[in-house]
This record gives C-alpha cells, structure tokens and sequence, in this order.
C-alpha cells in the first residue's frame, strides 16, 4: 500500500498548476467569464505539453483536473481527455487533434433522443437532439451517442457539419458552457457499435466523471485558499478575521470536507485507471466512483459557501471572482447523475452486502 | 501510488487475520483481554513493536504494518491491549529520549507486557490547556518528590508505571519549567481512584500524588524539556492511530447495517440515504488514514492530512450513534439488554459524546489545522 504520489506525478502537478496560474490570473478568468469564451488559442500548447497524451495514467489526469478545477481553466481539456479520450480507446480510434465532446443526454421531459441509420452509400446519418453538450463552440469534432436498430452506438461528426444546428444553452457556470444539438440527416462514422456502445458511453461517463470528481477538489482548495487569504489580511475590531474561532474552525471544517474529498478522488482515478487495465474489480470501481463524486460535490459547494461567508461584503459582489468558482461548484453538483442516484447505489451495495 | 498490500504486507495480514480469528474468542470471553495476558499473547507471536527498532526488540517494520495491525485487530474486534499506552506512546518516547540504562530497563518489559504503562498528563485544571500543570515534584536527595492530581488516566488502575508530566522548576509557568518524570505505580504516595463517567463506565481513572518519590535515574529526558517530550508522546499517538478509530467506526458501520435489517428498515428511503452518507465519511476518513499513513512512509512524519482524522472520526461516529438510537423509535427509551442489539445503541449515544473531547476537544483541533495547516492567525 502507497498511497502516496510519486515525485514524477507532484512534478506534474506543480508544473500544471505553474502553467495555469501564469496563463490565467484570476481577472483573465473574471474577464473571460464575463465576455463567455474560452481560451481555444491555448490548445496547440496543452498538447505540446502533454496534455493529451494517450498514455497519461489516470491519476496524472485526475491531478491536471484537480489543477484545471483550482485555475478554472477555460479550454475543452475535461470534454477531449475525459469525455472522448475513452471512447477513442475503446473504438481502438486514434485521436484527432483537435479538441474533441461527447453528447449523449437527452433532453428532459422529451422522448426526444437521437437515432442512427445506414446511409445509402456507406456511412450513417443523425436524427434528432441532443443537449447539455459541452464545450461546443472549442471543438472540433463531436461524438454522439445514438439509437440504431441493434441499440445504442457511438458516432464521429466533424464540425462543421451538414444538418447539424447547434444552439447555446446559457449556464450558470459561463466557462463551461454547454448547447443543444439537433441533426438532421447528419452524416456521422460509425466509431463504437451497438454491440459495446452502452457499456463503453458507461464508461465514458464514469471517466469523465472521476475527472469532475478530482477537479471540484480543486474548486474546493481554490475556495479554501481565497478564504483563508481573505481572513489572514480582513481586519476587524482591531484584529485579522481569521484570529476569530467562528471564522477559523469554519475553514477547518472545510479543510476536513477538502482532504476527505482529495483522499476519495484520487483512490477512484487509481481504480479507474487499473479497470481500464483489467487490474480491478467492478465491485470495488462502482462504489469507489460514487463516493468519490459524493464527497467532491459535497467538498466543493461547502468550501465555495464557506468563503462565502468568510469573505463577507467582498465576496457577495459581482468583481470579486469567487463566483466564478461556486458557479462552477454548483455546476459540478448538478452536471450528469444526481448525488441522490450515487447515493442510492452505494445504499444497494452496502445493504446487500454479507452482514 | 499502488493502492494494495505488496506481497508481503498482504501475507503479514492475512496470518494476522487468522490469529486474531483463534486468539480473540479466547480473550474476549471473560473480558481478559484488559490484563496482561493479552499483550503476553500478542508479544508471543510477535506483534508487539511492529514499528520499534530491531535493537531494542521490534520488528523495525515501516508504518504500514503498524497500520495492518491496527485496522485487523479493530475489525477483528480485539481487546483495547492493556499496554497500548506503553506500546504506542512511552516505548517510542523512551526509544528517542531515553537514558541507555532507561532503554535496557523500560524498553523488553513494555514489549512483553510485564510493564505496564499509563499516562498522567491532563489535570483538572489542565485539560486543553496542558502547560496549565501544576502538578510539582520538588527536588530532594537522590530525585523528587511529587505531589498533585492527574485525571483522565487510561489503564492507570492496572498500570505498573506512569508517564508522569510535572512542574520542577518553582514558580515557572507555561512550557518551561516542566519535565517527564516515569513514575512507579507501586510508590508510597500514589494513589489511584477510579473516574465514573456519564455512561456509568470507568473507563478512567484520577491518579493522587502526595509527597510520591521518584529517582533521579527515572526523569525521562532533560529537565525542565517534559513540554518537547510530550509533545513527542502525543505525536506517536496519531501515527496510525486514525486507521485504529477508523476500523472501529468500520465495525460500528457493520452493527448498523445489521441492525437496520432487523428492524425492516431497509427499504426506508430516508435510512438508505443515510446509511449511503455515512459510508462515504466511512470510507472518506479510511483512505485519509491511508493516505497520512502513506506520508508517515514516505517523510517519517504524518502530514498536514493526518490531523482531520480523530476531528471527523468524532464527528462521524457521534452521527452514526444518533441515527442508530432513533432508529429503535419508542424502543429506544430501554436501556436493557432485551433492547435492540442489547442496549448498544444506548450506550453508543452517551460515550460518544465524549469523543470530540477525549485526545484533543474538537475546538482545540480545529483551532490546530486553523494555525498550522491553514496559517491563518492564532485564536488565542
């Protein structure tokens, strides 16, 4: 048992989080929120560094999620290496070069959907909606997941693509900004076919999900540092706010929720990456998954409203940019599965199990 | 970073386990494991020491085995060992400031259980507050006399010697001043007396000192330094101790469960994602342990993440002992052994309580990863 990282893997860390904190200053982020863009200039640079290499183990993504979740960073990373990455890998597909998302949900309240079909000639053809989908206007290319006659498979569409209208979806969390999809007769590559395409999109989803689990811990520690910046200088009755219990034991309960949090996030990346090796057990990965998500969510919203509360008159204003990360807190809590449905799963696990 | 046991590690556990599985039933019938016999037994098979030097008769193990050990033998449910403080805390303390002829007369006898050691550090004037001690020991021919009160002492009514922290310099105050003296249980002028506390239990005692001797040959590194020295104590304390606490909240997970299924409760979607909750801070709090054990490894020292540990342990336990009380409904009011699970949930609900005080209150802990993980201003 080591459950420690490598030198190699905190030289990654630490050269991400440099790279970060010199590309974007909070006020770039505030200015970049503010105006709803990315930063997609930044890509050729992410995969000269290494980014989005192929062979990067789980738990060195899981530390650069954790660093793009303390910088906000604003580019298609998470939706490329978390999202699509996997897919490619289980289509045995190399990956294009540019950044690349996944759409698979369907609107809610609709029998909407998408469905798939052969197109004369070779090749197939899209029908239908997609939505949530994220970071459309910084790819290249989109993989879909669709309805063929065998069941659900996955789809390559190049952008710009015919019969494909794509429209933007407001959010709360403006550097992560999702749109609907609608194709009609788009034409599309067949990447992952019906006869694996629930399981691999599963699994998908559960790697991209692991990352949002390692980058709200990085929301959270972002959040915690603000605050205890803030209550280090913010002087009151003659003293830093800090020095008060009320406010000091607050920051401790959210240093626990953080450490909690990092503790789970980087066992379910080891785990995830040793399933993608055949290295471990369904048994252990399901559950791992779900209390990691929990406890991240969890960590990053509490940590987000305690600096809330921490930075005080400051903190509620619209300049000060700790709501770009509790917009990204509530984001993460939000996106893809409920806690509720995580939880519901672990609650099976642990009540089926042998007393 | 590689999340299971090496070869041998899960070999160390796996024979661990299959002692504990023939040497617990046999101590936990009469409840013996609190005697001597206990430690004898694990010292026989070697399991005590795991981590001390092999010079002065450990097993020079790194901490992971001592964390093997503290998971398995909790989960196994085994008896609090009746040396644990001698073992855990004054061994190591007398392994790094001890005198050699202190080492060659201390350091055997705790290892196989012939020495038993408690600690008397907190006083009813110094609790959180513990350079408040005002227990003195004066200066006389040949050592010192003592003379004070000591409370919240562990094992101290079956303890052969003490871990005594008194004031030797007159009129000091604060953390100067203050020495380690290893007192003999068996010395005119001790007396201990049992502390009943609010479940009913004593698990504790008060320890009087009038006018005690102690040779100079048994004051346990430099005087007027007991403040460093126990601060040492304390430090061996929270090595593996969170693995320890974890894998008995572990058990207590274990009891719930059963009990939710006997009372039908399992389809209760309110109890469901209860129990969901706690299993995250369950696990949250294990692989935490794992991960300060990990540091512990690598550096020598526990890191920053090690001190969440006992503060969240006491959070998480107190909430599991609530929820399974109410559980019982009405049933709960019975404090008998024909209430659910024997009265345990009773019991649970009282003592647990007591753990956001016991080793370091809950705002005392808080106030430590405020100032040295967080930097941020002292509150006091």
């Amino acid at each position: 048992m080591d459950f420690a990282l490598t030198d190699e893997q905190r030289d990654l860390q630490v050269a991400a989080a440099r790279y970060l904190a010199d590309r974007y200053p909070p006020d770039r982020i505030a200015a970049l929120a503010d105006a709803a863009v990315g930063d997609p200039d930044a890509w050729p640079e992410l995969r000269r560094q290494g980014w989005c290499d192929p062979e990067l183990g789980m738990v060195e993504k899981g530390l650069l999620a954790q660093e793009n979740g303390y910088a906000l960073h604003p580019t298609a990373w998470w939706s490329t290496v978390g999202l699509a990455q996997p897919v490619h890998r289980a289509a045995g597909a190399a990956m294009p070069p540019g950044p690349l998302t996944l759409a698979w949900q369907d609107e809610a309240g609709t029998d909407g959907g998408c469905r798939a079909a052969p197109a004369y000639g070779g090749g197939w053809r899209l029908t239908g909606t997609r939505c949530l989908v994220t970071d459309v206007a910084e790819v290249s290319g989109v993989l879909v997941a669709a309805d063929t006659p065998d069941g659900l498979a996955l789809f390559a569409v190049t952008m710009p693509a015919d019969g494909m209208t794509v429209t933007p979806q407001p959010t709360l969390d403006r550097l992560r900004r999702t749109a609907r999809l609608r194709f009609a007769d788009t034409p599309a590559e067949l990447l992952v076919t019906a006869d694996t395409g629930r399981q691999v999109l599963a699994a998908a989803r559960r790697h991209g999900g692991t990352l949002l689990a390692c980058e709200a811990v990085g929301v959270a520690r972002r959040a915690l540092d603000l605050a205890r910046r803030h209550a280090g200088q913010r002087v009151q009755f003659g003293r830093p706010i800090g020095a008060y219990q009320a406010v000091a034991h607050q920051l401790a309960d959210s240093y626990v929720a953080v450490e909690l949090a990092t503790s789970l996030s980087l066992r379910a990346a080891w785990l995830v990456g040793a399933a993608d090796r055949g290295a471990a057990d369904e048994a252990e990965v399901g559950p791992a998954y779900a209390e990691a998500v929990v406890a991240a969510r969890e960590a990053a919203v509490r940590a987000c409203e305690t600096a809330l509360q921490v930075t005080g008159g400051l903190g509620a204003t619209w300049e000060y940019p700790l709501h770009w990360w509790y917009r990204r807190a509530l984001w993460l809590d939000c996106f893809d599965l409920p806690t509720a449905a995580h939880l519901a799963t672990l609650a099976r696990q642990v009540l089926a199990a042998p007393a | 970073m590689d999340l299971r046991d090496t070869e041998d590690q899960a070999a160390f556990r796996t024979e661990l386990r299959a002692w504990l599985a023939v040497q617990v039933p046999r101590f936990a019938v009469d409840g013996s494991g609190t005697t001597p016999g206990w430690t004898k037994a694990l010292h026989t098979a070697g399991y005590t020491g795991l981590t001390w030097p092999t010079r002065y008769g450990g097993r020079g193990l790194s901490p992971t085995y001592q964390g093997i050990y503290a998971e398995e033998s909790a989960l196994a449910e085994a008896p609090d060992h009746i040396n644990v403080i001698g073992l855990g805390m004054v061994g190591p303390t007398i392994v790094e400031h001890g005198t050699p002829q202190q080492q060659i007369r201390f350091l055997e006898p705790i290892l196989s259980g012939e020495m038993v050691f408690c600690q008397g550090f907190s006083e009813p004037d110094a609790g959180s507050d513990l350079a408040a001690v005002r227990t003195r020991a004066v200066a006389t021919t040949g050592g010192w006399r003592v003379t004070g009160e000591k409370v919240w002492s562990s094992y101290a009514h079956q303890a052969d010697w003490c871990l005594l922290l008194a004031r030797t310099q007159p009129g000091s105050e604060r953390h100067p001043g203050l020495t380690c003296l290893l007192v003999d249980m068996r010395s005119p002028g001790v007396q201990v007396l049992p502390l009943r506390q609010n479940t009913g239990d004593s698990d504790f005692n008060q320890i009087v000192l009038t006018d005690a001797f102690v040779p100079t040959d048994c004051v346990l590194g430099p005087v007027g330094e007991g403040w460093q020295i126990a601060m040492t104590t304390l430090a061996h304390e929270r090595g593996t101790f969170g693995i320890t606490l974890t894998a008995r909240l572990s058990v207590e997970f274990g009891r719930l469960v059963r009990t939710v299924r006997e009372l039908g409760l399992t389809g209760d979607p309110t109890v469901r994602a209860e129990i969901a909750d706690l299993h995250v801070h369950l696990q949250g709090l294990r692989w935490t342990g794992y991960r300060a054990m990990s540091m512990l490894n690598r550096t020598g020292r526990p890191g920053p993440e090690s001190s969440i540990l006992k503060l969240h342990w006491s959070v998480t336990n107190q909430r599991l002992a609530a929820f399974a009380l109410r559980l019982l409904g009405p049933a709960g009011i019975l404090d008998s052994p024909d209430s659910s699970a024997a009265g345990h949930w009773q019991h649970l609900r009282l003592r647990s309580r007591a753990n956001s005080i016991e080793g370091g209150t809950s705002e005392i802990l808080r106030g430590i990863i405020a100032e040295r993980v967080l930097g941020l201003p002292r509150t006091r």
